[in-house]
Formats: C-alpha cells, sequence, structure tokens
C-alpha cells in the first residue's frame, strides 16, 4: 500500500480536484483505492456525488464515538472508496486539532490498520501554513507527499523562500499559452529535481468535474485533463514498482 | 557494429568529447541557459530568486516607521 498525501503549496491551487482525479484514475488502473478527506472544509465528497447536507465524516462519527472512524467509510463504486471529514463546528475542531497534538501516532495508526484492503490510499489535506502553524496530522515516514502547485507567481515565491523540501511537485492548471508560466516551469524543471514531469493542463473540465458532483476521469473521460490525471496515476504506478 | 555500439556512436556529444580529449568536459546545454536568462529579463520576481540583481525602476525606500498621513 502506498500512501500519497497531496497538499496546496498555498490555497486554491485545486488540490481536491486533483485527488478525485488521481483516485478515480488509479481505479481505473484496476487498484483498490481510498480517498481520505483530511481537510476540514470537507469538499472532497462533493467529488463522490454526496449531498450538500450530508455531515457524516471520520471526524464526526469520532466526536460522537471515539474509535469508530472507519464506520464513515463509503464505497463510491467496487474497488474506490471515500472518508469524508464531516461537519465539525468551531469547537468541535478545535478539539480535533488538540487531540492530534495529544495522540499523534493517531493516524499512522489508523493508515496501518487500512493497509492490507488497498492499494493506494489518497489524503487530501489543507495547504501547507507557514512554519509554526503546522496543523496536520502526523502521517507515516513513507509517505509519498506530493505538493500541488500552479505556474504562477505566488507559488514561485513561496517555492523560493519556504521551499517544499523533499515533497513532489506537481503543476496543476498549466496554460502553454502563457509566457510566464512556460517561464516558470522551465526555471523549476531547472531547479527542482522532485518536479514531477507529468503537468496537469487548464482544462474547464476539471472545473466542471465539482459542479458536476464527481472526479475529472468520470465527467470527461477525454478531456486533456483526464489524459493528463490518467499519465500522472501511471507515471506514480510506475515509480512504485521502482521503489519496491 | 553492434546495437549498443550503433547507440555510442550516435552520440554526438560523447563523440565531441572524445575528439576533444576531455571526457570530464561539463556539458551545458546552451540553448536552455539562453532561455533561462531571458526568462529572467522579462520578470524581475525570476531574477531575483536566482540571485541576480534585478534593474527595476522603482524600488520602495523605507521612509519612517510611522503611518503615513493622510
Amino acid at each position: 500500500m502506498t500512501v500519497v498525501a497531496l497538499s496546496g503549496i498555498r490555497g486554491g491551487v485545486g488540490t481536491t480536484s486533483v485527488v478525485a482525479g488521481l483516485g478515480f484514475a488509479l481505479h481505473l488502473l484496476q487498484q483498490r483505492v481510498l480517498m481520505i478527506d483530511l481537510h476540514p472544509r470537507n469538499l472532497l465528497r462533493l467529488h463522490c456525488n454526496l449531498a450538500l447536507d450530508a455531515e457524516q465524516g471520520w471526524a464526526s462519527v469520532d466526536q460522537d464515538a471515539e474509535g469508530r472512524w472507519n464506520e464513515a467509510l463509503l464505497q463510491v463504486v467496487e474497488g474506490l472508496y471515500l472518508l469524508p471529514f464531516g461537519q465539525l463546528s468551531a469547537a468541535e475542531l478545535g478539539a480535533l486539532a488538540q487531540r492530534q497534538q495529544t495522540q499523534p501516532q493517531e493516524w499512522p495508526q489508523r493508515l496501518q490498520s487500512l493497509q492490507a484492503h488497498f492499494d493506494w490510499i489518497l489524503l487530501d489535506l489543507s495547504a501547507t501554513q507557514p512554519a509554526g502553524q503546522a496543523a496536520l496530522p502526523l502521517l507515516p515516514e513513507a509517505t509519498l507527499r506530493v505538493r500541488v502547485v500552479e505556474t504562477d507567481a505566488a507559488c514561485h515565491a513561496l517555492l523560493s523562500t519556504e521551499g517544499a523540501g523533499d515533497d513532489l511537485l506537481l503543476v496543476n492548471r498549466f496554460d502553454p499559452i502563457s509566457q510566464l508560466q512556460r517561464d516558470l516551469l522551465l526555471l523549476w524543471g531547472e531547479r527542482h529535481a522532485q518536479l514531477i514531469p507529468q503537468v496537469i493542463h487548464r482544462d474547464e473540465a476539471m472545473a466542471g468535474a465539482l459542479a458536476w458532483k464527481s472526479p475529472v476521469g468520470h465527467y470527461a473521460p477525454d478531456s486533456l485533463a483526464s489524459h493528463d490525471v490518467r499519465s500522472l496515476a501511471t507515471w506514480l504506478l510506475a515509480q512504485e514498482v521502482q521503489r519496491v | 557494429m553492434t546495437e549498443d555500439e550503433r547507440k555510442l556512436h550516435s552520440d554526438d556529444i560523447a563523440r565531441l568529447k572524445q575528439r576533444l580529449g576531455d571526457e570530464d568536459m561539463p556539458y551545458q546545454d546552451i540553448s536552455r541557459e539562453g532561455e533561462l536568462l531571458a526568462a529572467c529579463r522579462r520578470w524581475p520576481l525570476l531574477a531575483e530568486s536566482e540571485g541576480w540583481s534585478s534593474d527595476h525602476d522603482v524600488t520602495p525606500t523605507q521612509v519612517s516607521h510611522k503611518a503615513p498621513n493622510l
């Protein structure tokens, strides 16, 4: 089993839509996939056709009865599963953050217990916070960390000042018509060895997917973004074959 | 000539290095360097992140620690 943690280098780079698209693409490659929403905004569920007012998720179930987080697990289609975050109040979110600090091993243990059932577990995380405001749960060491970036000046500034450590960089919404985006992709290709060679192009299909409440590969299988995400899934599979 | 030998001989850069007698000569992609240079000329932010001084016209100077009077 491979755990892939995806987070934006800043908010609004389209991480959740990438997680949903990638989960579906890996599913099409006959992989057993679980997508876990670790983002309190709880939006990943909408890519899986859950209702706007559907409140259940691992965090909300856990509030009611500790240790029963996995009761919120949903099957999207055979072999593709979703664990929504759930709807929490501000006070409940505070309590959850506190518990994550006192019990940091919680998620590594949970992922361990899921290991036998899935080939891939994709985590949708909130955008990285500036250092010192870490709100992310602790993850197993072997986690493949992917930072989603857009080829724009803000992401470049953050990459220059904060860096991305050893995390893989995934370019989303790439528009080759833009001189600036071409320039940034060229520069990043030279300076960041961890840049994933497959970019996801800017494509209206990606925006439509959420409005259509499905992953992009289901909403518009022949779109450019769908092809990109499928190639990305194949690339990840090839990486795993090499790693094992 | 075997397939491997053919591949070896079709590598122009390796052959050029052999001819020049310097196997350790670092290979520089000149066209790529040029493109990077052009990119940094176009965008001061890129130039700055690459450690080049940008020749931007307007740079704010520190005038006072107090908020400006409006």
